[in-house]
């Protein structure tokens, strides 16, 4: 029995691809990531396409860890620290530790863990030495990145089109990720179709528009003043679906997490991207300004409590010294980071990866 | 003697005029009639329509919105003193207002940087500066200067009426000062400045007054 139409047929096996996918040799790069990858692991389109992107972050460490330079300033007094540490001075070094960690937007609750835990290792004599405790406090991060973090890869269903809705604060950088996300996509020869939902702002639709055109995207944009969000979106998942797009990138009215009404709209916008499409949204991204630090902690609650957030968009985070409020939003809802805005660039927003922010901002 | 007392009659008849909200004042003022002196009967409309009721004076309307927007806030008292206290006020609007209040917690988070370095120097004598206490304090006035920055931010978001993200950057501000005290609790309990605690009140307080005027304003446009 043939595949429903709008199931993605698996990519045909690259001949000789799979064996040598895993050591990802240079004839298997030439035949094409995104075929190499098909082969070697049958897996489907989007599972494969969040994989690679999510790959491509590794090449990108240079980025990284030239976007996070105020942090790791800011955290530098952690080597002075333990340089010289020795165990009479526990207490004072890792009071200093609290107070850099706190600098940098760790939260009180995350700082006072991660201490408390080092104090123990020490006083237990599993940590001896200045770099076993930094060794220790990296390990610690990392493992609350990726246990309470989970799967920073996009999950984008097996259906066409994927649908991504991206929601957050108007001047968070909503507009811009999705522009971004979209060039990320395209340079994967990925089909996009971009969605103008944020109708209450001319200026979002024009700003949509610039991005669609930089991108080679298609849009969708209803130029009636009094045209609904809801009713956008749908028209643009239908479209999506009419006309084999791979992915659907939806804008949204931007709003604070206190307006209620404006709240309940988004709601409607998932209800109605679910009836176009079920299963629809794939994936709800958050758009987070880092340079607001904790106070994004206040955002994402409610955000995720009204329309059940999957990932979070971290930007600006290349302008500020508080690169701790990553681990602290991961920590307190348990949702992973997805992508991070570490400059200007259309190349700049990165997928996120827990192993190499660690090594960033402690080298 | 009778013209003292109409003197005084007529202070007090501003004086409440002034206290009256301007929409009273404009739904109460009818154009002047020349008849009224004379007692006689109002005399039929013109064929024009009446020309508009004469505007209260600015600064009767300036009293009259500061209060109006004050009313709106969680702290009336704090609101109308520290809006009052910056002459602009007198011919500002609610965004302007709103401005004007954003400015007011973003000096109070300078002086409170300002506090923090100086009990850190040993400027004040309430708190015993050790080597950890001066760590805290340094911490504390870095706290300060980061909540100084988000109302400065705030204040470029007010300007480019994005009122959401002023909203964020106040909120923002109003937090940061809190991590100050937590450390003190937790590595010098007991031991937090009463400079400090007054500080990140009153901090709280005006940023709490800055995001109910912007909340008005955000409200107004949506």
């Amino acid at each position: 029995m043939a595949a429903p139409s709008h199931v993605l047929p698996f990519l045909s096996p690259a001949s000789g691809c799979a064996a040598r996918a895993s050591s990802r040799s240079h004839s298997c790069r030439r035949a094409g990531l995104l075929r190499c990858s098909a082969a070697a692991g049958q897996a489907g389109f989007f599972t494969r396409l969040g994989r690679l992107i999510k790959e491509k972050a590794k090449s990108d460490v240079e980025k990284l860890f030239s976007g996070f330079s105020k942090t790791r300033e800011n955290l530098s007094v952690v080597d002075e620290l333990l340089t010289y540490w020795n165990l009479a001075d526990t207490d004072r070094v890792l009071d200093d530790l609290e107070e850099a960690l706190l600098v940098s937007d760790f939260g009180p609750k995350i700082s006072f863990r991660i201490v408390d835990t080092l104090r123990e290792e020490i006083r237990d004599g599993k940590l001896k030495s200045g770099a076993e405790i930094k060794a220790a406090l990296k390990r610690c991060i990392l493992e609350l990145l990726t246990s309470k973090g989970g799967n920073s890869e996009l999950n984008l269903g097996f259906r066409k089109p994927a649908v991504i809705m991206i929601v957050g604060v108007n001047g968070g950088g909503k507009t811009t990720s999705l522009g971004k996300l979209a060039y990320r996509f395209k340079n994967e020869g990925v089909k996009v179709l971009m969605a103008a939902g944020d109708t209450f702002r001319a200026a979002a639709r024009d700003q949509l528009e610039v991005w669609a055109e930089r991108t080679g995207s298609e849009i969708v944009i209803d130029n009636d003043k009094k045209a609904q969000p809801p009713a956008v979106l749908s028209q643009a998942v239908k479209r999506g679906k009419r006309e084999g797009f791979d992915v659907v990138l939806c804008d949204t009215s931007g709003r604070l997490h206190t307006n209620y009404g404006l709240m309940e709209e988004l709601v409607s916008c998932k209800k109605v991207l679910a009836k176009a499409l079920p299963g629809a949204p794939n994936e709800i991204l958050l758009v987070l300004d880092g340079t607001t630090g904790l106070n994004m902690l206040q955002q994402a609650r409610e955000f995720n409590d009204v329309v059940g957030v999957t990932g979070f968009i971290l930007t600006k985070l290349d302008g500020t010294a508080r690169g701790g409020c990553v681990v602290s939003v991961v920590d307190e809802l348990g949702i992973p980071v997805k992508f991070i805005g570490v400059g200007e660039g259309m190349e700049d927003l990165q997928p996120f990866d827990a192993e190499a922010f660690v090594e960033a901002i402690f080298p | 003697m009778a013209a003292t007392t109409n003197t005084r009659k007529v202070a007090l008849v501003l004086t409440l005029l002034a206290l009256l909200p301007p929409s009273i004042i404009g739904a109460r003022t009818r154009p002047s009639s020349p008849h009224h002196s004379q007692g006689h009967k109002r005399s039929p409309p013109p064929a024009s329509p009446p020309p508009p009721p004469p505007a209260p004076t600015a600064p009767a309307a300036a009293a009259g919105l500061v209060r109006a927007t004050c009313n709106s806030t969680a702290y009336y008292d704090l609101c109308v003193s520290t809006l009052g206290a910056d002459p602009s006020s007198a011919t500002a609007d609610v965004r302007g207002l709103s401005s004007i209040a954003v400015s007011a917690a973003a000096v109070n988070a300078s002086g409170g940087a300002a506090t923090a370095v100086a009990l850190a120097t040993g400027g004040n004598t309430t708190t015993t500066v050790d080597g950890t206490t001066q760590a805290l304090l340094r911490t504390c006035a870095t706290k300060y200067g980061e909540a100084r920055d988000a109302l400065s931010a705030a204040r470029d978001s007010i300007a480019q009426e994005n009122y959401d993200y002023a909203s964020v950057h106040v909120s923002a501000a109003a937090e940061y000062p809190q991590v100050c005290r937590v450390l003190f609790q937790r590595q010098r309990p007991g031991d937090y400045p009463p400079e400090l605690a007054a500080r990140e009140e009153t901090l709280r307080q005006l940023c709490t007054v800055a995001l109910d005027i912007i909340t008005l304003l955000s409200n107004n446009t949506n």
